[in-house]
């Protein structure tokens, strides 16, 4: 009994892994044969400019990509599924979405991706918390300026059903390193993700490194429709590679002791002079 | 009024506020609400905190210098194009900055008032404290302000876009501010508190962090606002003091000569608001409208700091006895070696 129970399982978890390669989702890596290079817009020196993207089993997905204001402006996808975003002109978290609606079958692909330009005036918990179609998951909360999701981290995202949050509902989170863990969201509909501590030659500084990406992906059968939503975020190597708190703590140290020693050596000039 | 409450003591409980408000507000009002208050805020409030309820101007300013001003510059396009992102955060420093004037440095900052509770530890712990630097030490340190503004928040970023030297130059100030390291350490995460090994430009900024973090802690114990003296957002303060409504207003009298309390109260070592006997305006570069001077001045509204021309407080002999008596009682009940 329990064998077959956990040959079960594996059949399970091996259909959702085979889903993976198959669903509808976001990704900055593009396969060697498209049209787009690796890079486009996602280095350093091209934060202003427009950035391309591809999208996985893209074959009738509608895309857009919402704005800040959660303004809403259709993109195009190439026949090998690029889909080239111009820059918007507003700072802050857009939303690249794409959605699928066929007899039996919803999916939606997000991601949120971070754009420069003139600041919007709105916060990126408008986008957030708006809600984008049946099956969501939004992160809890989405990294802030300044702060990027690293390996070795825990994020948290939260999975929603028509707006309630769904108790432990099983999720994949699939890296572009290979890493695969199934995991399930909690009694509160948290999500809590291990990010992967999956890079390998790391060289040291972050710029150096390039940005790997998750994706979490989880769906739900409901009135004979299968629901299906994938959320892609790039995640970086954790700096603790080449960042010491020891080093930092210790540093700390020595300016306080310089900082004491250099006093008392003005003090005691003072006195010898007095 | 009883004895305990005056003016510091109500200072003391707004930069309380202001601390915990700045430092852990976002699990109040929300993650996100830094985008919706100011994002430029001028006060060394730190955006690397990851609960902090708003961020400090300081560094977008330099990610506009280095993002969009030094590499329009190197790209040959429109610099007023360029200056459009960094304008509006300007604005809005100045907007707030209209309403608090440099009394942001004195009730506002968490630095600010971090620096304040070290020299109060350092007094209860008995430590012989330096009551005043010397003048010359004092005019010496005043330009290292400019410099840092000039240098840190517009110079090597501009050139940092430019590509004339590295880009880990983008955003010098931030790597050595700290309020990087004290607040994130408030919020109980350390990762701030590092030594970075991934280039000679990181590794250097980092060590000057950190021997500064340690440098202030020590010299905080023995005298007032050891940071504030080369701060930069002190100098961008002082670019526009004269459009905040918050003013610090001096009607010398004879007497004053001979007086001097108020630059002994001053913690930041304005010899100048004793000495000047011309000007009404004496809201100094280094000032931080803490309002200590005029707290106390024992003669009455000799020194007072007005809100658009309305006095707010006023120098008075009363107020003057009273306030010595509480002092001089604290001391005696809180400092070692004074009892
Ligand atoms: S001068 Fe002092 S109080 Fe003012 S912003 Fe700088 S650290 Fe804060
Ligand atoms: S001049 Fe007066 S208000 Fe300004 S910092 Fe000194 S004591 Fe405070």
């Amino acid at each position: 009994m329990k064998r077959s129970l956990f040959y079960l399982l594996m059949l399970v978890m091996i259909f959702i892994s085979g889903q993976l390669q198959a669903a509808l989702s976001w990704t900055t890596h593009a396969p060697e044969s498209s049209e787009v290079k690796k890079t486009d817009g996602h280095n350093h020196n091209a934060r202003n400019k427009g950035k391309s993207f591809f999208l996985h089993d893209s074959i009738g997905a509608e895309v857009e990509i919402w704005l800040p204001t959660l303004e809403q402006q259709p993109l195009v996808i190439s026949k090998t599924g690029v889909v080239k975003v111009k820059a918007t002109g507003f700072d802050n978290y857009h939303l690249l979405y794409a959605r699928r609606q066929l007899d039996g079958l919803d999916e939606m692909a997000l991601r949120y991706q971070y754009m420069r330009g003139k600041p919007s005036g709105e916060s990126p918990g408008l986008l957030v918390g708006h809600s984008k179609g049946t099956l969501e998951i939004k992160p809890s909360p989405l990294t802030r300026e300044h702060r990027r999701y690293q390996s070795g981290d825990t994020a948290k995202f939260t999975l929603s059903f028509n707006n309630e949050l769904l108790k432990l509902q099983p999720v994949i989170i699939s890296t572009s390193n290979g890493t695969e863990i199934n995991l399930h969201t909690d009694n509160k509909g948290q999500l809590t993700v291990p990010i992967p501590e999956d890079f390998s030659n790391i060289k040291s500084g972050r710029r150096n490194n390039r940005p790997a990406e998750f994706t979490l992906i989880s769906s739900i059968t409901q009135n004979e429709t299968k629901y299906q939503t994938t959320l892609n975020a790039d995640y970086h190597v954790n700096p603790s590679h080449w960042q010491s708190r020891l080093g930092g703590g210790l540093t700390i140290l020595f300016g306080f002791i310089g900082g004491l020693m250099v006093l008392r050596y003005v003090r005691r000039r003072e006195t010898e002079y007095a | 009024m009883p004895n305990h409450i005056n003016i510091s003591v109500l200072r003391k409980l707004v930069q309380l506020a202001a601390f915990l408000f700045l430092v852990y507000g976002s699990v109040i009002v929300g993650f996100y609400s830094v985008d919706k208050i100011s994002n430029a805020l001028p006060a060394l409030s730190c955006a690397y905190d990851t609960k902090t309820a708003d961020y400090c101007t300081l560094i977008p300013l330099q990610h506009r210098m280095d993002h969009d001003l030094g590499r329009a510059i190197l790209a040959g396009t429109s610099i007023l194009t360029a200056l459009m992102p960094g304008l509006v955060i300007l604005s809005t420093f100045l907007i707030m900055f209209v309403v608090l004037n440099k009394a942001f440095c004195g009730w506002i900052c968490p630095l600010g008032f971090f620096q304040e509770i070290l020299t109060l530890i350092g007094q209860k712990l008995g430590l012989r404290r330096i009551e005043s630097l010397p003048e010359k030490l004092v005019q010496r340190i005043r330009p290292f302000k400019w410099l840092m503004l000039t240098v840190l928040i517009f110079g090597l970023p501009i050139l940092a876009g430019m590509g004339v030297v590295s880009n880990e130059l983008g955003s010098p100030f931030c790597r050595i501010c700290p309020s990087r390291i004290l607040t994130s350490m408030a919020t109980g995460d350390a990762t701030q508190m590092y030594i970075d090994t991934s280039s000679t430009a990181y590794f250097i900024l980092s060590l000057i962090a950190n021997l500064l973090f340690g440098l202030m802690i020590a010299w905080g114990l023995f005298f007032r606002q050891p940071f504030c003296r080369i701060c930069p957002m002190l100098a961008l303060h002082a670019v526009f003091k004269k459009i905040g409504l918050v003013r610090l207003v001096k009607n010398a009298k004879p007497r004053c000569e001979k007086c001097g309390l108020c630059a002994k109260a001053c913690p930041m070592d304005i010899k100048e608001i004793h000495t000047d006997m011309v000007h009404k305006d004496v809201l100094f570069s280094d000032c931080t409208l803490c309002g200590r001077c005029v707290e106390f001045c024992p003669d009455k509204d000799v020194l007072q700091m007005k809100y658009a021309f309305m006095p707010i407080i006023s120098a008075d002999p009363q107020y003057f006895k009273r306030r010595k008596k509480s002092q001089t009682q604290w001391e005696k009940k809180n400092l070692l070696g004074k009892k």
